[in-house]
């Protein structure tokens, strides 16, 4: 008899947690779509987006026309990937996100906000959903354009089916795990100011002080042989030996960079270091969960505590 | 209504003293109130009612607001109250007919009704001619009004303003005291916060004094404005022909006069604030033969009374 009435009591909680996040998720869709119109709307998104599709472009173009050899639509695929991809994309996010709650703050339109039936929860959700949407979208559109012109300059050659999903795949979770770490930055900051410029020193962290880290492990665990004395073209070769690939996996990044990019093509198998390929995968994945996570607990204990 | 109990809020802040802005307040207020809340700057108003309206997590205490627990149902508490806050973060970019829609589909109302529930808040705000105005192209008073309509815009049965009248001009407040009339008399309860005391005694018939963070008094307007007076004195300044210190005897006998003072032919008579003591004097000085020239009766004014309460220690 007890037991019914114990059942029953748990059934009542359970739809009525199911009714609150049925409630956050409505709360969530409100804030995204809102996120999203002033984002597409916003004129640094019209300058990035021209300027993004212009180098994307561009790189595509001279990758094929300069090449020693002949290119396959994958190669270049890769190339955009690792060189433009990888380093651009972050910015554009960081660039199009960093005041997303920073704005708030300063406006104070955030008790508006959080005056309306949805948790904390789902604001930094619907922010992330529709900064992200409308960041991605674009970017989508580009990298599509992109896949077009390549074809068409090598003779209507397509990549294959799973360098183009893993290359759209990629660039999505890149640009949503920057976004993510980006509304991070904008949650703990107290300024605009201190959100962009955390965000561009995370930015030049995983762009290029990764030099530098992937160097002094090098130092540390002690000299290779045949290294060229000029210390760019050093560094080039340590990171093509691909044996500090596995530091790789700790940069967002890390799935186009090291010896990985030149393995776009196998998506699985292994990498000249011998890291099996599902590794670098499994690497932007969890970074884009963990990001999630943390962001939107960041948000929640920070946000009016 | 609303009912608090042992409501606080303390603000950590790192490598800064701890701040109480909120300490152990009680009150209730009922159905059908309108409740004023009234404290100077700083005292912590703005904290609670970031608190009642599950803004902000108390540190400790909680409160029932509108039939819900703010620490175990906010959800519910959002849905069931409005709330106007003391600053206006609109987004600028939106006109207001589409703030308010906006706003509104938090409340699962559905589209067909969000335009016209919105229309119809900007005509009651007075803001019809300026709807398809962006936010940021507002004045201050305007955004006030469309502060006031967004607070209303999923029909609650409670509504929390903070300063709505604050930064207003006498005609704008006069506007927003007669708009605050009208909900009340649609049946909702009104909870509103302000540092200006003749105000909430026009608009309120409950009042919360509250002082440093701490509730220093909560009664109904008439009772307080009675204690208050009672403590306070009251002035009754005359200007006669033939006043002599027969007369004046005379009157320091009568009761409620605590002091009368003769100074360049004005007398100035210190009476208890909650005795009304003019009548006597009036016909004691006409039984004395005394011509009288001017006489004024100086009310003890509330806004002292409001800093003799909340200054100092
Ligand atoms: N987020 C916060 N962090 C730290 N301290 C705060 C915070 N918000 C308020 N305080 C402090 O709490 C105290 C009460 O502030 P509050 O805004 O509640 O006062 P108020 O009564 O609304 O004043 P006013 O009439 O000026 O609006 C002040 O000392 C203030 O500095
Ligand atoms: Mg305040």
């Amino acid at each position: 008899m007890e037991k019914a009435i114990d059942a029953r009591k748990r059934a009542s909680k359970r739809t009525s947690i199911f009714e609150k996040l049925k409630n956050d998720l409505w709360g969530a869709m409100v804030v995204a779509e809102r996120e999203f119109y002033a984002s597409l709307t916003n004129v640094r998104m019209f300058i990035i987006v021209v300027l993004f599709g212009l180098s994307m472009l561009l790189y595509s173009y001279y990758d094929i026309e300069y090449a020693w050899f002949e290119r396959t639509p994958e190669e270049v695929l890769a190339h955009v990937a690792g060189y433009i991809i990888v380093s651009i994309g972050p910015l554009i996010a960081i660039i199009l996100s960093f005041d997303s709650v920073t704005k708030e703050k300063s406006g104070k339109s955030l008790d508006l906000l959080l005056s309306r039936p949805l948790s904390k929860r789902a604001v930094a959700f619907g922010k992330f959903l529709g900064v992200t949407t409308a960041v991605a979208l674009p970017i989508m559109i580009l990298a599509l354009v992109d896949i077009f012109c390549i074809s068409a300059l090598l003779n209507w050659q397509f990549p294959s089916l799973n360098v183009f999903i893993g290359f759209l795949a990629f660039t999505i979770l890149l640009i949503c795990t920057y976004a993510l770490l980006q509304l991070i930055i904008s949650t703990i900051a107290k300024t605009s100011g201190t959100a962009i410029l955390s965000g561009i020193g995370l930015w030049l962290f995983f762009n290029l002080l990764w030099l530098l880290v992937i160097y002094i492990t090098y130092i540390i665990s002690g000299p290779m042989e045949d290294i060229p004395s000029d210390p760019m073209l050093a560094i080039m070769y340590i990171i093509q030996s691909g044996k500090f690939d596995y530091l790789m996996l700790f940069n967002p990044g890390g799935f186009m960079g090291g010896s990985f990019n030149l393995n776009i093509g196998m998506l699985t198998g292994s990498t000249p270091s011998g890291i099996p390929m599902w590794a670098p995968m499994a690497s932007i994945i969890l970074w884009f969960i963990l990001s999630f996570i943390i962001a939107i607990e960041v948000f929640n204990r920070k946000v009016n505590a | 209504m609303i009912r608090t109990h042992g409501l606080t809020k303390v603000f950590h802040s790192f490598g800064s003293k701890d701040v109480v802005a909120v300490d152990h307040i009680d009150f209730d207020v009922e159905r059908g109130d309108i409740f004023g809340f009234l404290g100077p700057n700083g005292a912590g108003k703005t904290t609670t009612i970031r608190m009642l309206t599950a803004i902000l997590s108390p540190t400790s205490g909680t409160a029932t607001v509108a039939g819900y627990d703010i620490i175990k149902e906010p959800m519910k508490v959002k849905q069931n109250m409005g709330f106007m806050p003391e600053t206006l973060g609109f987004y600028d970019e939106m006109r207001a007919i589409d703030l308010l829609e906006f706003y509104a589909k938090f409340y699962k109302i559905p589209r067909s009704e969000r335009r016209k529930r919105a229309k119809e808040l900007l005509r009651l705000v007075g803001l019809s001619k300026v709807a398809y105005r962006r936010a940021g192209a507002y004045s201050h008073g305007m955004r006030k009004r469309l502060a006031l309509a967004q607070a209303i815009i999923n029909e609650p049965e409670l509504l929390i303003l903070d300063e709505p009248t604050g930064g207003l001009d006498p005609q704008g407040t006069q506007n927003f005291r007669e708009m605050i009339h009208d909900l009340h008399k649609r049946g909702i309860t009104i909870f509103l916060s302000s540092h200006i005391l003749p105000e909430i005694q026009q608009i309120c018939n409950k009042v919360c004094i509250l002082n440093k963070s701490k509730v220093v008094v909560v009664d109904t307007i008439d009772n307080l404005t009675k204690t208050i007076r009672s403590k306070v004195e009251a002035h009754i300044v005359i200007e006669a022909n033939m006043l002599n210190d027969e007369v004046l005897e005379e009157i320091r006998k009568i009761d409620g006069v605590l002091d009368v003072e003769l100074d360049n032919g004005k007398i100035d008579i210190v009476t208890r604030g909650d005795m009304d003591i003019s009548p006597d004097i009036n016909s004691l000085l006409v039984n004395k033969g005394v011509r009288v020239r001017t006489i004024q009766t100086q009310e003890p004014d509330l806004e002292e009374i409001f800093l003799s309460l909340t200054k100092g220690d």
